[in-house]
């Protein structure tokens, strides 16, 4: 009898050990349909003449971002958790010794970072994880298309995807996070230390970068650069959504898992958390975000955009927030995000797909929001140390102002270093001519496109 | 550098890759080879932006 109830609960924890690992497996290709969904919405808002290598740049991120964060980026979120010292925290899954052991793909750690049988967690979790960083270094990217040279972009993702956002999840998306145990910070679904800290890389890379040519008249009046689909940006906008379902799936901690709090889904906050609450969550996030934009913009670009701006203002506190306090925030945010963008582009910043205000401002406005409606909530489960903070509006703006310096911070200084040796800008003379015909052994379309003008505008 | 390190499947109990011991020397390779072919990326990029 006895050897039989060891049996079944042998099988029973090859069985739970098998579905964690499926269930994060699993949110790896429904992040890479985030990749897919930049790459249509970036290629659509592209004017025919760089259609090409937009996509290019989309899709060299993706993999430099990938290879780097095998390389180093891993290694970071494990080390840097209590700060920049490397000390190890108070759970004890910190610090550089501990990284060391598990995070570089050369010496012992190696075991971790390949193929093991007697471990169905380490690849997986890093497989969410680099989709997470190629995600971040991917949001950059729209806002600088048409002029960006595809090298000089390539480092930027690189520190963006594989070090700058690193540094922001170890800080504020780990239970040893100096953020979280000193501040109380939470952020579950990233607004800020994803959604921010892009966005501001981005508007420190655009300070440097300057508009496109043509964007901006003598008398500092802006011009709409239409890209040449609309239809292939939207398109991809809702690929992006799809994506998120995976990227906030990814969030949830299962019971059982190293991490885990409980005996139910949990997150690195302790909070509990169920799949349940996000469908509820994110199609509420969605569609409160689109009609807030619609009633702004009546542009379905911009309405789309809105759908994203609805999630990531409500991401921080998806595990925590009641479904009719997500449909008013993500209608705020729908509204509020096109007068934004007419902010930053009245300042002669040319973000060519509003990516800093989707992402940065709207993840700022997230991250604060949260600090307003659950403050004085508990910031760590039992487990955590005497004395962590809980969730304060001074809290959560201490961590925005630490994302946004995470993310204009490193943008603006490697920009202005790539500026310096020529590999920022294409020169004007090719933006002009068009970037596909100089640098790209390919056609985007066998025909020429026309479509004729909007007399609603 | 190459080759597995056991005789059977049997006796896996833990990693299962060829090349085991020489992992740093494998990684070290990659970041070579990434490196070396960003640079000869950029190169080519500049002379197309050089002849415009």
């Amino acid at each position: 009898m006895e050897e039989q109830i060891a049996q079944l609960a042998a099988q029973v924890a090859t069985t739970n050990t098998m579905f964690a690992e499926t269930y994060y497996y699993l949110t790896i290709p429904l992040m890479m349909i985030i990749h897919a969904g930049f790459l249509a919405y970036e290629m659509g808002a592209t004017r025919l003449k760089n259609t090409l290598s937009s996509g290019i740049k989309n899709l060299l991120a993706f993999s430099f971002t990938i290879i780097t964060f095998y390389f180093f980026g891993w290694w970071f979120y494990w080390a840097l958790p209590t700060g920049l010292t490397g000390s190890e925290g108070y759970m004890a899954i910190s610090g550089i010794e501990y990284a060391n052991a598990i995070a570089l793909p050369w010496g012992e750690s190696s075991q971790y970072m390949g193929p093991n049988i007697a471990d169905n967690a380490s690849g997986v979790f890093w497989g969410a994880f680099a989709l997470f960083a190629a995600t971040t270094a991917s949001i950059m990217s729209g806002s600088l298309i048409e002029r960006v040279q595809t090298v000089g972009f390539c480092i930027l993702a690189i520190v963006l995807g594989s070090f700058a956002w690193v540094v922001a999840a170890a800080w504020g998306w780990h239970a040893d996070g100096w953020l979280v145990t000193q501040w109380g910070v939470h952020d579950f679904g990233a607004a800020g230390l994803v959604h921010a800290v892009a966005g501001f890389f981005a508007l420190g890379v655009l300070i440097n970068l300057g508009p496109r040519v043509g964007k901006f008249n003598a008398d500092g009046s802006a011009n709409n650069i239409a890209g040449h689909s609309m239809t292939l940006s939207v398109i991809g906008l809702m690929l992006i959504i799809v994506g998120f379902f995976g990227f906030l799936m990814a969030c949830i901690i299962l019971p059982g898992e190293a991490w885990s709090w409980a005996g139910t889904g949990t997150t690195i906050y302790g909070t509990r958390m169920t799949l349940s609450a996000l469908a509820f969550g994110i199609v509420l996030a969605v569609s409160g975000g689109i009609i807030g934009a619609w009633v702004a913009t009546r542009d379905p670009f911009w309405m789309m955009s809105g759908a994203l701006a609805g999630i990531i203002s409500v991401a921080s506190g998806l595990d925590v927030y009641f479904p009719s306090q997500i449909i008013v925030i993500s209608l705020i945010a729908g509204i509020i995000l096109k007068p934004c963008a007419n902010i930053l582009e009245g300042w002669g910043i040319d973000d060519a797909v509003g990516a800093v205000t989707v992402h940065g401002t709207i993840g700022i406005f997230g991250m604060l929001v949260l600090g307003v409606m659950a403050s004085g909530m508990p910031g760590l489960d039992a487990f955590a140390p005497e004395g962590t903070a809980t969730v304060s509006f001074v809290g959560q703006l201490v961590g925005s102002v630490v994302f946004i310096l995470l993310g204009i911070v490193p943008g603006y200084i490697v920009s202005a270093i790539l500026k310096s040796v020529g590999m920022l800008r294409v020169p004007d003379a090719v933006q002009e001519r068009g970037l596909d015909v100089v640098k790209v052994p390919a056609q985007a379309y066998p025909e020429g496109m026309a479509s004729p003008a909007s007399e609603n505008n | 550098m190459f080759g597995f390190s056991f005789d059977s499947w049997a006796d896996v109990t833990g990693a299962m890759y060829v090349g085991q011991g020489f992992e740093g020397t494998w990684t070290l390779i990659a970041v070579v080879f990434c490196i070396a072919v960003m640079a000869k990326g950029s190169k080519g990029e500049q002379e197309h932006y050089k002849d415009n």
